[in-house]
Protein backbone atom coordinates (compact mmCIF):
# COMPACT_ATOMS: atom_id res chain seq x y z
CA UNK A 1 0.00 0.00 0.00
CA UNK A 2 1.74 3.60 -0.87
CA UNK A 3 1.26 6.45 0.95
CA UNK A 4 1.50 9.85 -0.40
CA UNK A 5 2.96 12.90 2.02
CA UNK A 6 5.34 12.64 4.73
CA UNK A 7 2.62 11.12 7.40
CA UNK A 8 4.58 7.64 7.34
CA UNK A 9 7.73 8.43 6.33
CA UNK A 10 10.73 6.53 8.12
CA UNK A 11 12.45 9.30 9.08
CA UNK A 12 15.50 7.53 10.67
CA UNK A 13 16.56 5.62 8.16
CA UNK A 14 15.81 8.32 5.03
CA UNK A 15 18.13 10.52 7.14
CA UNK A 16 20.58 8.02 7.52
CA UNK A 17 20.31 7.46 3.83
CA UNK A 18 20.96 11.01 3.03
CA UNK A 19 23.81 11.59 5.50
CA UNK A 20 25.39 8.28 3.85
CA UNK A 21 24.94 9.42 0.36
CA UNK A 22 26.35 12.61 0.89
CA UNK A 23 29.39 10.66 2.84
CA UNK A 24 30.51 8.41 0.17
CA UNK A 25 29.98 11.36 -2.71
CA UNK A 26 32.50 13.59 -0.86
CA UNK A 27 34.68 10.12 -0.47
CA UNK A 28 34.55 9.34 -4.03
CA UNK A 29 35.30 12.78 -5.46
CA UNK A 30 38.09 12.97 -2.83
CA UNK A 31 39.76 9.72 -3.27
CA UNK A 32 38.85 8.74 -7.25
CA UNK A 33 37.54 11.49 -9.32
CA UNK A 34 33.90 13.54 -9.41
CA UNK A 35 33.24 11.25 -12.45
CA UNK A 36 32.65 8.46 -9.67
CA UNK A 37 30.83 10.72 -7.34
CA UNK A 38 28.26 11.70 -10.00
CA UNK A 39 27.90 7.92 -11.56
CA UNK A 40 27.18 7.04 -8.14
CA UNK A 41 24.55 10.00 -7.46
CA UNK A 42 23.26 9.05 -10.82
CA UNK A 43 22.35 5.40 -9.55
CA UNK A 44 20.65 7.38 -6.75
CA UNK A 45 18.27 8.80 -8.95
CA UNK A 46 18.12 5.75 -10.93
CA UNK A 47 16.93 3.83 -7.55
CA UNK A 48 14.81 6.88 -6.51
CA UNK A 49 12.99 6.68 -9.97
CA UNK A 50 12.67 3.24 -10.34
CA UNK A 51 11.10 2.55 -6.71
CA UNK A 52 8.73 5.58 -6.76
CA UNK A 53 7.41 4.08 -10.21
CA UNK A 54 7.62 0.46 -9.72
CA UNK A 55 9.01 0.32 -12.86
CA UNK A 56 9.99 -3.23 -13.71
CA UNK A 57 10.62 -5.57 -16.59
CA UNK A 58 9.56 -9.20 -14.61
CA UNK A 59 6.03 -7.94 -13.38
CA UNK A 60 5.08 -6.01 -16.30
CA UNK A 61 5.45 -9.06 -18.52
CA UNK A 62 3.82 -11.67 -16.23
CA UNK A 63 0.80 -8.92 -16.47
CA UNK A 64 1.08 -8.41 -20.25
CA UNK A 65 0.77 -12.53 -20.64
CA UNK A 66 -1.24 -13.26 -17.69
CA UNK A 67 -3.97 -10.28 -17.63
CA UNK A 68 -2.98 -9.02 -20.83
CA UNK A 69 -3.13 -5.84 -19.55
CA UNK A 70 0.04 -3.75 -21.29
CA UNK A 71 0.97 -0.37 -19.92
CA UNK A 72 4.09 -1.65 -18.28
CA UNK A 73 5.80 -3.15 -21.68
CA UNK A 74 4.20 -0.29 -23.34
CA UNK A 75 6.11 2.10 -20.84
CA UNK A 76 9.42 0.47 -21.45
CA UNK A 77 8.47 0.36 -25.69
CA UNK A 78 8.74 4.46 -24.93
CA UNK A 79 11.68 4.28 -23.09
CA UNK A 80 13.51 2.60 -25.54
CA UNK A 81 12.18 5.04 -28.49
CA UNK A 82 13.53 7.91 -25.81
CA UNK A 83 16.81 6.62 -25.24
CA UNK A 84 17.14 5.94 -28.80
CA UNK A 85 16.56 9.20 -30.22
CA UNK A 86 19.18 10.53 -27.17
CA UNK A 87 21.85 8.01 -27.82
CA UNK A 88 21.63 7.53 -32.05
CA UNK A 89 22.64 11.34 -32.73
CA UNK A 90 26.14 11.01 -30.20
CA UNK A 91 27.58 6.98 -31.09
CA UNK A 92 26.84 7.96 -34.66
CA UNK A 93 29.34 10.58 -33.78
CA UNK A 94 27.05 13.48 -34.99
CA UNK A 95 28.94 15.65 -31.92
CA UNK A 96 32.60 14.48 -32.50
CA UNK A 97 33.43 15.99 -29.07
CA UNK A 98 31.35 13.83 -26.92
CA UNK A 99 33.10 10.14 -26.91
CA UNK A 100 30.93 7.39 -25.95
CA UNK A 101 30.86 3.47 -26.62
CA UNK A 102 28.11 1.62 -27.52
CA UNK A 103 26.70 -1.56 -26.13
CA UNK A 104 27.18 -3.75 -29.39
CA UNK A 105 27.84 -7.59 -28.94
CA UNK A 106 27.37 -10.43 -31.28
CA UNK A 107 23.96 -11.64 -32.50
CA UNK A 108 24.54 -15.46 -31.47
CA UNK A 109 23.88 -18.82 -29.71
CA UNK A 110 25.17 -17.53 -26.63
CA UNK A 111 22.83 -14.30 -26.37
CA UNK A 112 19.82 -16.48 -27.62
CA UNK A 113 20.28 -18.94 -24.53
CA UNK A 114 20.79 -16.33 -22.12
CA UNK A 115 18.44 -14.23 -22.89
CA UNK A 116 15.74 -17.19 -22.80
CA UNK A 117 17.32 -18.46 -19.44
CA UNK A 118 17.39 -15.01 -18.35
CA UNK A 119 13.47 -14.72 -18.72
CA UNK A 120 12.88 -17.73 -17.27
CA UNK A 121 14.71 -16.50 -14.45
CA UNK A 122 13.66 -13.35 -14.09
CA UNK A 123 9.90 -14.94 -13.41
CA UNK A 124 11.10 -17.59 -10.65
CA UNK A 125 12.85 -14.78 -8.96
CA UNK A 126 10.34 -11.66 -9.08
CA UNK A 127 12.43 -9.36 -10.23
CA UNK A 128 14.69 -8.66 -13.39
CA UNK A 129 18.75 -6.86 -12.95
CA UNK A 130 17.20 -3.37 -12.17
CA UNK A 131 14.11 -5.16 -10.63
CA UNK A 132 16.04 -7.25 -8.05
CA UNK A 133 18.36 -3.76 -6.89
CA UNK A 134 15.35 -1.84 -6.46
CA UNK A 135 13.74 -4.27 -5.02
CA UNK A 136 16.26 -5.23 -1.94
CA UNK A 137 17.04 -0.92 -1.87
CA UNK A 138 13.05 -1.99 -0.88
CA UNK A 139 14.00 -3.97 1.78
CA UNK A 140 12.33 -7.14 0.42
CA UNK A 141 13.92 -9.68 2.23
CA UNK A 142 13.93 -12.69 -0.36
CA UNK A 143 15.32 -10.26 -3.32
CA UNK A 144 18.25 -10.48 -0.75
CA UNK A 145 18.63 -14.02 -1.51
CA UNK A 146 17.90 -13.84 -5.09
CA UNK A 147 21.22 -11.07 -5.12
CA UNK A 148 23.17 -13.46 -3.32
CA UNK A 149 22.33 -16.15 -6.42
CA UNK A 150 22.70 -13.63 -8.87
CA UNK A 151 26.08 -12.83 -8.04
CA UNK A 152 27.28 -16.33 -7.80
CA UNK A 153 25.23 -17.31 -11.18
CA UNK A 154 27.13 -14.13 -13.02
CA UNK A 155 30.59 -15.20 -11.67
CA UNK A 156 29.95 -18.97 -12.53
CA UNK A 157 28.70 -17.07 -16.22
CA UNK A 158 32.25 -15.53 -16.51
CA UNK A 159 33.65 -18.65 -16.23
CA UNK A 160 31.78 -20.75 -18.87
CA UNK A 161 31.52 -17.46 -21.53
CA UNK A 162 34.60 -18.07 -23.38
CA UNK A 163 32.72 -21.68 -24.60
CA UNK A 164 29.52 -20.30 -25.36
CA UNK A 165 31.24 -17.88 -27.53
CA UNK A 166 32.55 -20.47 -29.74
CA UNK A 167 29.40 -21.28 -30.74
CA UNK A 168 27.83 -20.28 -33.70
CA UNK A 169 27.23 -16.39 -34.29
CA UNK A 170 26.70 -13.51 -36.58
CA UNK A 171 28.95 -11.18 -35.20
CA UNK A 172 28.81 -8.02 -34.46
CA UNK A 173 25.50 -6.15 -35.95
CA UNK A 174 25.36 -1.96 -35.63
CA UNK A 175 22.71 -0.85 -36.98
CA UNK A 176 24.30 2.76 -37.16
CA UNK A 177 27.08 1.48 -38.88
CA UNK A 178 25.26 -0.40 -41.38
CA UNK A 179 22.84 2.83 -42.10
CA UNK A 180 23.82 5.57 -40.78
CA UNK A 181 23.00 7.16 -37.37
CA UNK A 182 19.73 9.15 -39.05
CA UNK A 183 18.63 5.93 -41.10
CA UNK A 184 18.83 3.81 -38.39
CA UNK A 185 17.05 5.51 -35.89
CA UNK A 186 14.09 6.00 -38.22
CA UNK A 187 14.02 2.71 -38.87
CA UNK A 188 14.44 1.93 -35.04
CA UNK A 189 11.92 4.33 -34.34
CA UNK A 190 9.48 2.76 -37.44
CA UNK A 191 10.16 -0.90 -35.73
CA UNK A 192 9.28 0.73 -31.99
CA UNK A 193 5.87 2.16 -33.09
CA UNK A 194 4.82 -0.62 -34.78
CA UNK A 195 5.15 -2.98 -31.41
CA UNK A 196 3.88 -0.60 -29.22
CA UNK A 197 0.83 -0.29 -32.01
CA UNK A 198 0.37 -4.22 -31.11
CA UNK A 199 0.79 -3.87 -27.68
CA UNK A 200 -2.30 -1.14 -27.22
CA UNK A 201 -4.45 -3.20 -29.57
CA UNK A 202 -3.89 -6.62 -27.90
CA UNK A 203 -5.34 -4.54 -24.91
CA UNK A 204 -8.06 -2.81 -26.61
CA UNK A 205 -9.18 -6.14 -28.12
CA UNK A 206 -9.18 -7.83 -24.36
CA UNK A 207 -10.72 -5.62 -22.65
CA UNK A 208 -12.10 -3.14 -24.75
CA UNK A 209 -10.11 0.06 -23.29
CA UNK A 210 -6.27 1.02 -22.45
CA UNK A 211 -4.88 1.78 -19.27
CA UNK A 212 -2.91 5.44 -19.31
CA UNK A 213 0.61 5.95 -18.54
CA UNK A 214 -0.54 8.39 -16.58
CA UNK A 215 -2.22 8.58 -12.99
CA UNK A 216 -4.55 10.63 -10.98
CA UNK A 217 -3.68 11.58 -7.75
CA UNK A 218 -4.64 14.56 -5.37
CA UNK A 219 -1.31 14.61 -4.10
CA UNK A 220 0.55 17.79 -4.94
CA UNK A 221 3.44 18.02 -7.18
CA UNK A 222 6.01 17.86 -4.51
CA UNK A 223 4.79 15.78 -2.53
CA UNK A 224 4.32 13.35 -5.27
CA UNK A 225 8.11 13.84 -6.46
CA UNK A 226 9.61 13.39 -3.15
CA UNK A 227 7.10 10.75 -1.49
CA UNK A 228 5.78 8.82 -4.36
CA UNK A 229 4.40 6.90 -6.32
CA UNK A 230 5.53 8.48 -9.85
CA UNK A 231 3.89 7.98 -13.25
CA UNK A 232 5.23 5.70 -15.63
CA UNK A 233 5.75 8.88 -17.83
CA UNK A 234 7.43 10.68 -15.51
CA UNK A 235 9.79 6.98 -14.79
CA UNK A 236 10.13 6.95 -18.79
CA UNK A 237 11.61 10.97 -18.60
CA UNK A 238 13.66 10.14 -15.94
CA UNK A 239 15.42 7.26 -16.88
CA UNK A 240 16.15 8.09 -19.85
CA UNK A 241 17.51 11.60 -18.77
CA UNK A 242 19.83 9.38 -16.23
CA UNK A 243 20.74 6.75 -19.26
CA UNK A 244 21.88 9.63 -21.51
CA UNK A 245 23.99 10.84 -18.42
CA UNK A 246 25.41 8.17 -18.02
CA UNK A 247 25.89 7.61 -21.04
CA UNK A 248 28.12 10.85 -21.22
CA UNK A 249 30.06 10.80 -17.68
CA UNK A 250 30.77 7.08 -17.56
CA UNK A 251 31.09 6.75 -21.35
CA UNK A 252 28.78 3.91 -21.26
CA UNK A 253 25.20 3.19 -21.59
CA UNK A 254 23.52 1.90 -18.51
CA UNK A 255 24.98 -1.46 -17.27
CA UNK A 256 24.27 -3.84 -14.12
CA UNK A 257 25.44 -7.36 -13.91
CA UNK A 258 28.86 -6.60 -14.78
CA UNK A 259 29.54 -6.00 -11.25
CA UNK A 260 27.59 -8.73 -9.72
CA UNK A 261 30.05 -10.85 -11.67
CA UNK A 262 33.42 -9.07 -10.68
CA UNK A 263 32.20 -9.00 -7.28
CA UNK A 264 31.52 -12.82 -7.26
CA UNK A 265 35.09 -13.56 -8.73
CA UNK A 266 37.19 -10.79 -6.32
CA UNK A 267 34.86 -12.89 -3.41
CA UNK A 268 36.11 -16.12 -4.54
CA UNK A 269 39.68 -15.27 -5.15
CA UNK A 270 39.91 -13.84 -1.63
CA UNK A 271 38.52 -17.15 -0.70
CA UNK A 272 41.42 -18.94 -2.17
CA UNK A 273 39.26 -19.65 -5.27
CA UNK A 274 41.81 -19.89 -8.25
CA UNK A 275 40.82 -17.75 -11.38
CA UNK A 276 43.61 -18.58 -13.23
CA UNK A 277 42.09 -20.03 -15.97
CA UNK A 278 39.16 -17.71 -16.28
CA UNK A 279 39.62 -15.93 -19.50
CA UNK A 280 37.37 -13.54 -18.81
CA UNK A 281 39.37 -11.16 -16.25
CA UNK A 282 42.31 -11.83 -18.15
CA UNK A 283 42.02 -8.56 -20.47
CA UNK A 284 41.01 -4.72 -21.17
CA UNK A 285 38.30 -3.27 -19.05
CA UNK A 286 37.72 -6.74 -16.93
CA UNK A 287 41.31 -7.04 -15.99
CA UNK A 288 41.23 -3.26 -14.97
CA UNK A 289 38.51 -4.00 -12.52
CA UNK A 290 39.33 -6.93 -11.08
CA UNK A 291 42.94 -5.88 -9.95
CA UNK A 292 41.30 -2.17 -8.90
CA UNK A 293 39.32 -1.40 -6.09
CA UNK A 294 35.75 -2.22 -6.44
CA UNK A 295 34.83 1.28 -6.05
CA UNK A 296 36.38 2.42 -9.03
CA UNK A 297 34.39 0.39 -11.24
CA UNK A 298 31.18 2.60 -12.45
CA UNK A 299 28.70 -0.21 -12.67
CA UNK A 300 29.35 -1.23 -9.58
CA UNK A 301 28.62 2.24 -8.13
CA UNK A 302 26.16 2.45 -9.91
CA UNK A 303 24.52 -0.73 -8.39
CA UNK A 304 25.03 0.33 -4.76
CA UNK A 305 23.47 3.54 -5.73
CA UNK A 306 20.86 2.32 -7.29
CA UNK A 307 20.03 -0.12 -4.29
CA UNK A 308 20.49 3.00 -2.01
CA UNK A 309 18.46 5.23 -3.73
CA UNK A 310 15.20 2.89 -3.78
CA UNK A 311 15.79 2.48 -0.17
CA UNK A 312 15.70 5.95 0.55
CA UNK A 313 12.59 6.38 -1.56
CA UNK A 314 11.11 3.11 0.32
CA UNK A 315 11.78 5.02 3.41
CA UNK A 316 10.10 8.38 2.24
CA UNK A 317 7.15 6.30 1.08
CA UNK A 318 6.95 4.89 4.16
CA UNK A 319 7.25 1.44 2.35
CA UNK A 320 10.72 0.19 3.93
CA UNK A 321 10.86 -3.14 5.04
CA UNK A 322 7.73 -4.97 4.55
CA UNK A 323 6.35 -7.66 6.29
CA UNK A 324 7.19 -10.75 4.48
CA UNK A 325 7.57 -14.38 5.30
CA UNK A 326 9.66 -16.68 2.86
CA UNK A 327 8.17 -20.21 2.30
CA UNK A 328 9.99 -23.45 0.95
CA UNK A 329 8.40 -22.51 -2.43
CA UNK A 330 9.99 -19.01 -2.77
CA UNK A 331 13.08 -19.66 -0.89
CA UNK A 332 13.81 -22.37 -4.12
CA UNK A 333 12.48 -19.80 -6.79
CA UNK A 334 14.87 -17.33 -5.20
CA UNK A 335 17.51 -19.19 -5.59
CA UNK A 336 16.94 -20.98 -8.98
CA UNK A 337 15.95 -17.45 -9.99
CA UNK A 338 19.16 -15.87 -9.01
CA UNK A 339 21.13 -18.08 -10.73
CA UNK A 340 19.46 -18.70 -14.13
CA UNK A 341 19.55 -14.83 -14.44
CA UNK A 342 23.44 -14.58 -13.45
CA UNK A 343 23.98 -17.32 -15.79
CA UNK A 344 22.09 -16.00 -18.72
CA UNK A 345 23.13 -12.19 -17.90
CA UNK A 346 26.38 -12.95 -18.68
CA UNK A 347 26.17 -15.43 -21.79
CA UNK A 348 23.43 -12.39 -22.85
CA UNK A 349 25.89 -9.93 -22.41
CA UNK A 350 23.67 -8.48 -19.89
CA UNK A 351 20.69 -7.93 -18.38
CA UNK A 352 17.25 -6.54 -19.13
CA UNK A 353 19.44 -3.23 -19.04
CA UNK A 354 22.78 -4.26 -20.16
CA UNK A 355 21.35 -6.32 -22.79
CA UNK A 356 18.17 -4.88 -23.61
CA UNK A 357 17.98 -1.59 -23.17
CA UNK A 358 21.32 -0.33 -23.66
CA UNK A 359 21.61 -3.21 -26.61
CA UNK A 360 18.86 -1.70 -28.73
CA UNK A 361 19.51 2.17 -27.63
CA UNK A 362 23.20 1.33 -29.23
CA UNK A 363 21.38 0.07 -32.37
CA UNK A 364 22.84 -3.24 -31.76
CA UNK A 365 21.07 -6.29 -33.11
CA UNK A 366 21.63 -8.02 -30.17
CA UNK A 367 19.20 -5.79 -27.93
CA UNK A 368 16.63 -6.90 -30.33
CA UNK A 369 17.26 -10.65 -30.24
CA UNK A 370 17.34 -10.52 -26.32
CA UNK A 371 13.88 -9.26 -26.66
CA UNK A 372 12.97 -12.00 -28.38
CA UNK A 373 14.49 -14.78 -26.68
CA UNK A 374 13.77 -13.07 -23.36
CA UNK A 375 10.01 -13.15 -23.46
CA UNK A 376 10.25 -16.50 -24.77
CA UNK A 377 11.88 -17.62 -21.23
CA UNK A 378 9.45 -15.63 -19.86
CA UNK A 379 6.71 -17.43 -21.31
CA UNK A 380 8.42 -20.64 -19.67
CA UNK A 381 8.77 -19.04 -16.41
CA UNK A 382 5.43 -17.79 -15.95
CA UNK A 383 4.47 -21.49 -16.44
CA UNK A 384 6.54 -22.85 -13.60
CA UNK A 385 5.08 -20.16 -11.60
CA UNK A 386 2.27 -21.80 -11.81
CA UNK A 387 3.79 -25.38 -11.51
CA UNK A 388 5.38 -24.25 -8.08
CA UNK A 389 1.98 -23.09 -7.08
CA UNK A 390 3.14 -18.90 -6.90
CA UNK A 391 0.54 -18.13 -9.39
CA UNK A 392 -2.90 -19.44 -9.90
CA UNK A 393 -3.16 -21.01 -13.84
CA UNK A 394 -4.51 -18.40 -15.95
CA UNK A 395 -8.32 -17.21 -16.03
CA UNK A 396 -8.29 -19.27 -13.02
CA UNK B 1 7.31 -7.84 14.72
CA UNK B 2 8.15 -9.22 10.97
CA UNK B 3 9.03 -5.38 9.65
CA UNK B 4 11.33 -4.56 12.73
CA UNK B 5 13.13 -8.07 11.93
CA UNK B 6 13.32 -7.44 8.04
CA UNK B 7 14.81 -4.01 8.82
CA UNK B 8 17.96 -5.69 10.56
CA UNK B 9 18.07 -7.93 8.23
CA UNK B 10 18.87 -5.19 5.66
CA UNK B 11 20.82 -3.24 8.04
CA UNK B 12 23.06 -6.20 8.61
CA UNK B 13 23.34 -6.49 4.68
CA UNK B 14 24.06 -3.03 3.74
CA UNK B 15 26.78 -3.32 7.15
CA UNK B 16 28.78 -5.94 5.16
CA UNK B 17 28.62 -4.67 2.19
CA UNK B 18 29.90 -1.75 2.91
CA UNK B 19 32.68 -3.80 4.86
CA UNK B 20 33.02 -5.90 2.35
CA UNK B 21 33.72 -2.97 -0.48
CA UNK B 22 35.98 -0.88 1.95
CA UNK B 23 38.48 -3.88 2.56
CA UNK B 24 38.87 -4.54 -1.13
CA UNK B 25 38.77 -1.10 -1.40
CA UNK B 26 42.16 -0.87 1.32
CA UNK B 27 43.90 -3.98 -0.68
CA UNK B 28 44.26 -1.79 -3.74
CA UNK B 29 46.40 1.36 -4.01
CA UNK B 30 44.91 4.29 -4.78
CA UNK B 31 45.34 6.39 -7.73
CA UNK B 32 48.48 8.73 -8.01
CA UNK B 33 46.84 12.57 -8.84
CA UNK B 34 47.65 13.31 -11.59
CA UNK B 35 49.50 16.91 -12.24
CA UNK B 36 47.76 19.84 -14.09
CA UNK B 37 50.32 19.98 -16.61
CA UNK B 38 50.83 16.96 -17.53
CA UNK B 39 48.77 15.63 -20.99
CA UNK B 40 47.82 11.82 -19.83
CA UNK B 41 46.26 10.22 -23.45
CA UNK B 42 44.23 7.27 -22.52
CA UNK B 43 43.45 4.16 -24.15
CA UNK B 44 39.77 4.04 -24.96
CA UNK B 45 40.25 0.10 -24.34
CA UNK B 46 40.39 -0.13 -21.31
CA UNK B 47 38.18 2.86 -20.08
CA UNK B 48 35.08 1.26 -20.57
CA UNK B 49 33.21 -1.79 -20.15
CA UNK B 50 31.94 -1.68 -23.82
CA UNK B 51 35.15 -0.94 -25.76
CA UNK B 52 37.18 -4.15 -24.77
CA UNK B 53 39.72 -5.72 -26.85
CA UNK B 54 39.80 -9.07 -25.68
CA UNK B 55 36.02 -9.51 -24.55
CA UNK B 56 33.05 -8.50 -26.22
CA UNK B 57 31.13 -5.32 -26.08
CA UNK B 58 28.13 -4.84 -23.15
CA UNK B 59 29.87 -6.91 -20.39
CA UNK B 60 26.96 -5.59 -18.63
Amino acid sequence: MRHSGSLHTDKPVALLLIVGVLVVSLFLQNAFSLKQALVFLIGIGLGVTLLHAAFGFSGSWRTLVRERRGSGVRAQVLLLALTSILFFPILGKAFPELAASAAVAPVGVSVLVGAFIFGLGMQLGGGCGSGTLFTVGGGHVRMLIVLAFFIVGATVGTAHLPTWLALPSMGKISLINELGWAQALLGQLVMLAVLYGVLKLFEQRSHGDVRSLSDQSSSTFTDRVIFGPWSLWWAIIALAGLNLATLLIAGHPWTITFAFGLWGTKLWAALGGDISSWTFWQGGYAANALNSSVLADTTTLMDFGIILGAMLAAALAGTFAPDSKIDRAGFITAVLGGLLMGYGARLAFGCNIGGLVAGISSGSMHGWLWLVAGFAGTLVGIWLRIVFKIDKPIGA
Amino acid sequence: MEHKYNRWIMGTAVGVAAIAAAVDHTRHSLPTPQANDIVVIEDDSDDSPCSLDTSPCSLD
